[in-house]
């Protein structure tokens, strides 16, 4: 039990780590993780390692929209969140932004239990009659993105292009490829044109108490509802994830930024606590945290369930708590720095890790997307057109199979 | 710089197609180097077919140097016969292989 106990405060400190650091995903951790289990496990039980793991990952879905709202620097989960979190940090609502996605992380652990019996016990009879829908999901929400924007001819160059770029990147020899490109598409276009802009400045950010960070009644059931819907599925099935969910969800209810937010944050921590019990329930592994755990226990027992359910709730609460804090310190510090000198130091730190982490062919991706990026903004498309990077490949890869 | 931001895309995407499929192989000849592989990286690899078993949707090639491959099928049995193959190395659910691409063979 004490194990248990210290892996669980362990793994909240590096969740935390990668979490606020830029580019260092989870998965990396997992990976060099299972690469020392063999010497771990003299010192620590297989359970022990398992529920590390899985505080790093809900830790980190909780924490990653910090440096996504302050710095425009996001990772795979969060890189949706720049647009409203960015634009309400110049309003001086950073703080606001990220608060309204913890919120939607600790609602995603009560969606969680109520879905936990549904994956052990409906999800095996049904995955395969799901799989089998969902290429023409995306491609109806690929038709739908494109033929709701004014600016159509835009809109569908950036679409395509974006897919294309997505195709490719897939298909070359990049060690991480979702990193250029998503750091590109979403994090150093945004980071380019707003040094491009002239008010360098950002304003004061307002820390409000959290009782008057609030929600409409209607808005928290409208994204529970829809990210109930979506999360689950892209949680258990290859190819499509946070990202996906939460355009397809965007798509099935209006939303506006703060209530986008709140959506984000639920689903970026379903994806990832449920692709978990997806291991028990389906013995299927849709992230590198969830492989880890696989093959660190080998056989998850209904014991190692157990803690593993306590260990997502646990560690979830106690992250809430921790993101309050790291937001309010991010947003008391965030203008007293110059955020030109932020921006630029932003993406030397972002062009340095995808240099470290993927080789040159990722730089490439990186500049390329980091072009399309610009261009989508300032067509004044949609960016969320930019999806198709990961929506087109999902759509080839489903028809495939 | 809308514009300018257009074309470079433009650039940078035809460019990373050349890449995808003018960049020679990596020449490999054991198991080993794999480990040294990334993610859809072609290579090169030659042997002589010692096993064939069949999965779904291919034929397996087991090679003397203990090199795996899948052959797409329809793929021609090719048991004891010397194969040189282009391949490219896939993860799928982070179980890595060398799926077929190009094959040179001979009695």
């Amino acid at each position: 039990m004490f194990q248990e106990i210290l892996a669980l405060l362990l793994g909240l400190i590096a969740g935390t780590f990668t979490g606020l650091f830029p580019g260092i995903h989870v998965n990396l951790v997992a990976v060099f993780l299972l690469s020392l289990t063999p010497k771990l496990l003299n010192y620590t039980s297989p359970l022990s390692l398992a529920i590390f793991i899985v505080v790093i990952s809900i830790t980190h879905s909780f924490l990653d929209f910090i440096p996504s709202i302050f710095l425009g620097a996001p990772d795979e989960e969060s890189f949706l969140s720049i647009l409203p979190g960015h634009e309400l940090l110049k309003e001086g609502k950073g703080y606001e932004a990220v608060v309204l996605t913890l919120y939607g992380s600790l609602v995603a652990l009560i969606i969680i239990i109520i879905f936990i019996p549904v994956f052990i016990y409906i999800l095996p009879s049904i995955q395969d009659a799901i799989s089998s829908i969902i290429p023409f999901i995306l491609i109806f929400i690929s038709f739908f993105l494109i033929f709701r924007e004014e600016n159509f001819l835009s809109s569908i160059i950036i679409f395509l292009l974006a897919g294309f770029l997505g195709i490719i990147t897939f298909n070359l020899p990049v060690k991480e490829p979702l990193l250029p490109l998503l750091t590109g598409l979403f994090g150093s276009s945004a980071l380019i044109i707003s040094l491009k802009n002239k008010s360098q400045k950002i304003q004061k950010q307002i820390i409000l108490p959290l009782k008057k960070i609030k929600l409409e009644k209607k808005q928290i059931l409208k994204s529970s509802l829809v990210a109930s819907l979506t999360a689950p599925i892209c949680s258990f099935l290859p190819g499509i994830g946070s990202g996906h969910a939460a355009t397809i969800a965007s798509e099935i209810t209006k939303q506006d930024r703060r209530s986008f937010l709140f959506l984000l944050g639920i689903i970026n921590t379903i994806v990832i606590a449920l692709s978990f019990i997806a291991v028990y329930s389906i013995n299927k592994t849709r992230s590198g945290a969830a492989v880890a755990v696989k093959e660190i226990l080998k056989s998850i027992s209904s014991k190692d369930l157990t803690a593993i359910i306590m260990a997502i709730i646990i560690s979830g609460i106690l992250s809430f708590i921790l993101g309050i804090k790291m937001a309010k310190i991010a947003a008391a510090s965030i203008n007293k720095i110059n955020y030109r000198t932020l921006s630029i130091i932003t993406l030397s730190i972002l062009f340095i890790i995808n240099l470290l982490f993927t080789n040159l062919i990722g730089i490439l991706i990186l500049l390329t997307a980091t072009s399309l990026g610009i261009f989508a903004i300032l067509s004044n498309s949609r960016r969320i057109n930019l999806m198709a990077a990961l929506l087109l490949p999902a759509i080839i890869f489903y028809l495939g199979n | 710089m809308r514009r300018l931001s257009l074309i470079v895309a433009l650039l940078g995407i035809f460019s990373l197609i050349i890449i995808s499929n003018f960049a020679p192989p990596k020449s490999i000849s054991s198991q080993k180097e794999l480990s040294s592989l990334i993610s859809n990286q072609k290579v090169l690899v030659s042997g002589k077919v010692i096993k064939e078993t069949y999965s779904k949707n291919n034929l397996i090639l087991h090679l003397n140097n203990n090199v795996t491959l899948l052959c797409p099928i329809p793929c021609p049995s090719l048991l004891n016969k010397n194969i040189s193959a282009i391949a490219k190395y896939e993860s799928f659910n982070n179980n890595y292989y060398l799926k077929i691409l190009k094959l040179n063979y001979n009695g």
